[in-house]
């Protein structure tokens, strides 16, 4: 065999992420932290091109050789790769590969706050958990490597060692062993208890079972599905993690579990289950809507950075999980066009949002490192002093809510012609189903789009409202780079989508438009991307040489704008607090329950209501939390702290926690 | 006559219209109050005026603030040279797609409000949010109103809805859809009685204080572009009631003349029905605009489900 055949390479990549944690943990080097992260983005990157052969290239599977099946932690297991898995590989590892390089310079620089060792360690130990699961085929191989990835994260969301990264690792702990609890519960169904078989054999077995169990098994399967991808009411654990972890492995923890659930899904769900209950398909459209409207509304009130990214990736989450519940509805209809279409929309969905979202944490990470504030009151004003960066958040912010010709844009385009095309010819019920769920997407995408401003705007634009603002700079290449390589990825896959699928088997919906560039079609229907793009750069390039041309645009002088009468300061500009109260007020119903803040004034004569006392609180903590679960919070609190102690870089103790996280797992599947 | 001619000469004549039909809306509605007015035609001049000035620039601005009014202008042209104002099968008519003409507008929105922001002011924030606002509730209806459209239609290019030949008389549901576009029209070009372009009160503008901080050339493109983004909508809505005097794709010359006829005919009523509405209703409180806008999205959710119900029962 060639010695770079994908097969090779592939296992290299496999066993040098492992080996990579080892030499972070281990090695006497000085920098073994920074050669670990080095080589990380290294093998990631291998690792994405072995999989590309099968994802992009002519391959249709890779199995690993053997060799590397009977090392004796592997256990037998047989690992390879299909298309499908494929390409989930390639997102994952693209992803890793650049925060691994972010990584380098954003751990030298907060060594202070870090341990690098044990969190370089970590880090690889979750990208190897990762690729596991996507090269397992046996349902057991498929947990093993899941508990993997959930312990090693959780050490990860715990790395600053702080009260509230504890309290974070922890409820994302218990979130992940419940899920893959769950999980396991409902494959170990599904299996009829041979959990030893591979994922094809499901479709098999299914069929024998009886419809109990199915409905057991599914609604296991939901919850699951539910916990780890952030579904409402179970969203709470992404915020809090994206608040506290160390930036460059934040969109490991969050986008990878969410890709890692879609693809379970698509693996056990949508192609083996279409005989699943159809209540099924209803509860997880109902899941994503309600998820997708909630992370949408609930970003575009909220007022610290990181939060509003959280919430927007909880509102990605529910959008891919209403697609999913569409096309399993579709397929168990036998509406295959439907079907294949949603599938399609996911997908560009999935590639556009990986890219983009992960630029944008990593983005978001370096302006509350540089400005040394949470919240968008305390930015402002960065545009001038961060340039390059500024335009970079600029495409991610817009490209993150879809506006044309970004990946998210054609999903949404994708899915609307496949939802008129398909809506006449079905009955009247699910016509109207499909079309209130097209209708509640784009009610969010409203929504997302007045977060992706807000975002933008308050931290970039206007004056700087604090010294940390003021005092900003650009940041390092070291930074920038991993950055513009995110960027450029999440707007390649947008601008030439028809490029990319058409190699991912939907070449039936792609044609060469003849008059422009390649371009999705559906009926008579057909978008162009890249065509839109070049036309719309073209229109922009004349209309700045006519600004250029015929306007004195040249002539300008610096004059602050009218301020009425008073010296402008930043405090008079208008917050991101007040950019939101329209909506606050708008939606006051469905906000009721979030925490709030309240002002009580109180008269102090009675004869003139001018003179008042004012007194004003701000109740982080929802109403709900605090009158249904003081003791489960101060409990978890506690064990948190105890589980922390345990973080003592032993590499014992983590094979110790890893097995009775796995039995303690399999007991409660049991 | 080609494709690209007849696309070439729509923008052409939408760019010399643009300003015509915003000088004579505000004209009728001088002439309406008892007032001569200004002649239609100085909005030409107001233009012309505004490119030859010196721009002011607010010191803590970014090139957010420089780049906007180029973007802007740029997706209005795109707008004019993509949709089927006056011509059907144009060349550009893959790209008059509903949700192209969603995005577009949403982009525009987004950096007239950057631009707003950037410049640091007290009032522009203001409009800014509520801007963001309007926009961010009544894109979706936009949606909902083309999405029924498109049912009736079967396809989802503006330019196709058009030469299906639907109009409300022949199918009345979609006085529903047509009602709900006026409303959202009204909105998104802040008139009467979500905005009023032409007040003077920095706390009651929405539009006005998005372009508060900009001058000389840049507050002309912004204008121009608001100009040629409401004479956009006033032919869309003329071409969904009336889809007649479109230059066709085998137009003669005199079709052409015809075509020209029809244009100022319809801008001219749109804008007379405008100054009307303008003259007789008073601006809403803008807290009570989610009602406004809540009324034209169930109102577009009815039309649609309107034609699925007659579709498939009728």
């Amino acid at each position: 065999m060639n010695a770079f055949s994908p097969e090779n390479l592939l296992s290299i990549a496999f066993l040098g992420t492992f080996i990579c944690g080892f030499v972070c943990l281990l090695s006497p080097l000085r920098h073994a932290d920074r050669l670990s992260l080095a080589l990380l983005t290294f093998f990631a990157l291998m690792g994405s091109v072995a999989a590309g052969v099968v994802a992009f290239g002519g391959k249709t599977a890779l199995v690993l050789p053997v060799f590397v099946q009977s090392l004796p932690f592997f256990f037998h297991m047989t690992l390879g790769l299909d298309r499908l898995s494929a390409i989930f590989f390639v997102l994952i590892n693209v992803t890793a590969a650049t925060c691994a390089l972010f990584g380098l310079r954003y751990l030298t620089k907060h060594a202070y706050l870090y341990h690098a060792r044990p969190t370089g360690f970590h880090f690889a130990a979750a990208l190897f958990g990762f690729q596991g699961i996507l090269l397992s085929t046996t349902l057991i191989g498929f947990l093993f490597f899941l508990e993997i990835t959930a312990l090693a994260t959780f050490f990860l969301v715990m790395s600053s060692r702080s009260a509230p990264s504890r309290s974070a690792a922890f409820k994302y702990f218990l979130v992940m062993q419940v899920s893959a609890g769950a999980l396991l519960a409902g494959l170990f169904m599904l299996a009829d208890g041979g959990v030893l078989g591979s994922f094809s054999s499901l479709s098999v077995i299914v069929g024998t079972l009886s419809p109990i169990r199915l409905t057991v098994a599914s609604l296991c399967l939901l919850l699951g599905f539910a916990l780890r991808s952030g579904l409402a009411p179970f969203h709470g654990w992404i915020k809090s993690v994206e608040e506290v972890a160390p930036t460059h492995v934040l969109p490991l923890l969050t986008l990878a579990n969410i890709l890692v659930s879609v693809y379970l899904f698509l693996r056990t769900v949508l192609f083996p289950l279409h005989g699943a209950p159809v209540w099924l398909s209803f509860a997880l459209i109902a899941c994503g809507l309600i998820t997708g409207a909630l992370g949408a509304l609930l970003g575009g009130v909220s007022e610290k950075m990181k939060e509003i990214v959280s919430y927007d990736t909880i509102k990605n989450s529910g959008v891919m999980f209403a697609l999913l519940g569409t096309a399993l509805l579709a397929a168990q209809l036998s509406l295959s066009a439907l079907a294949n279409a949603t599938l399609l929309a996911l997908f560009l969905l999935i590639f556009s949002h990986t890219f983009i979202k992960a630029g944008l944490l990593l983005a978001a990470g370096v302006v509350t490192d540089e400005t040394h504030a949470l919240s968008l009151e305390g930015m402002g004003g960065l545009a001038r002093r961060m340039p390059r960066l500024s335009v970079l958040f600029a495409i991610l912010a817009l490209a993150v809510v879809g506006l044309p010709p970004s990946g998210a844009y054609l999903s949404a385009w994708a899915f609307t012609e496949a939802i008129l095309q398909e809506a006449l010819v079905i009955p009247v019920l699910y016509g109207s189903l499909f079309t209130l769920t097209l209708s509640a997407l784009f009610f969010t995408s409203g929504l997302s789009l007045f977060t992706a401003v807000k975002l933008f705007s308050g931290a970039f634009l206007g004056r700087p409202c604090s010294l940390g603002a003021e005092n900003a700079s650009e940041p390092a290449n070291g930074y920038l780079l991993p950055i513009l390589a995110l960027t450029l990825l999440g707007s390649v896959t947008g601008v030439f989508s028809p490029q990319i699928f058409s190699v991912l088997g939907v070449g039936a919906l792609i044609k060469n438009a003849g008059t422009f560039y390649p371009a999705f079609v559906f009926g008579a229907s057909s978008f162009a991307p890249a065509g839109f793009f070049v036309i719309f750069l073209l229109i922009l390039v004349l209309v700045i040489a006519f600004g250029l041309l015929f306007a004195s645009t040249s002539k300008r002088r610096m004059q602050a704008p009218w301020n009425g009468g008073e010296p402008l300061t930043p405090r008079m500009e208008y917050s991101a607090t007040a950019f939101a109260s329209p909506l606050r007020y708008f939606f006051r119903f469905f906000l009721a329950l979030r925490p709030r803040r309240v002002m009580t004034v109180t008269a102090l004569v009675t004869t003139n209501p001018w003179f008042t006392s004012k007194a004003f609180r701000h109740e982080a903590e929802p109403a709900w939390h605090k009158a249904l679960a003081p003791s489960f919070w101060k409990a978890q609190k506690v064990l948190s702290g105890v589980l922390f102690g345990l973080q003592t870089g032993n590499v014992q103790v983590y094979v110790a926690m890893m097995l009775l996280t796995l039995t303690a797992c399999i007991l409660f599947a049991l | 006559m080609s494709p690209l001619l007849r696309t070439a000469l729509q923008v052409f004549l939408s760019l010399l219209f643009a300003p015509f039909a915003w000088g004579l809306i505000r004209f009728l509605k001088s002439q309406l109050s008892g007032r001569s007015g200004v002649s239609p035609f100085v909005s030409y001049a107001q233009i012309i005026a505004g490119f030859r000035k010196e721009n002011l620039i607010p010191p803590m601005s970014s090139w957010a603030f420089t780049g906007t009014p180029y973007v802007v202008l740029a997706a209005s042209v795109f707008l004019v040279f993509s949709l089927p104002l006056m011509t059907l099968g144009g060349w550009a008519s893959p790209f008059s797609q509903f949700l192209v003409f969603i995005g577009v507008l949403a982009l525009a929105d987004t950096f007239r409000i950057f631009g707003a922001i950037d410049a640091g002011g007290v009032i522009g924030g203001m409009g800014a949010s509520r801007q963001m606002v309007i926009t961010a509730l009544s894109l979706p209806t936009l949606v909902l109103i083309f999405s029924a459209y498109a049912l009736k239609a079967g396809t989802t290019t503006i330019d196709g809805m058009l030469m299906s030949g639907l109009t409300p008389f022949g199918q009345p549901f979609l006085l529903l859809v047509v009602i709900a576009f006026i409303l959202i029209a009204l909105a998104e070009n802040g008139r009467y009685p979500v905005d009023n372009p032409e007040t003077s009160l920095e706390l009651t503008m929405i539009g006005e204080a998005l372009t508060f901080s900009y001058s000389g050339p840049y507050l002309a493109m912004l204008e121009y572009a608001a100009m040629i983004r409401l004479l956009v909508f006033m032919m869309l809505l003329a071409n969904m009631i009336f889809p007649f005097g479109l230059l066709l794709p085998n137009g003669s010359f005199q079709s052409i003349l015809v075509m020209i006829l029809c244009t100022l005919l319809k801008i001219s009523i749109a804008a007379g029905l405008t100054a009307l509405l303008e003259s007789t209703i008073a601006k809403m409180r803008f807290y009570r605009l989610q009602e406004y806008l809540a009324s034209a999205f169930f109102i577009a959710l009815a039309g649609l489900a309107l034609v699925l119900v007659t579709e498939q029962i009728l």
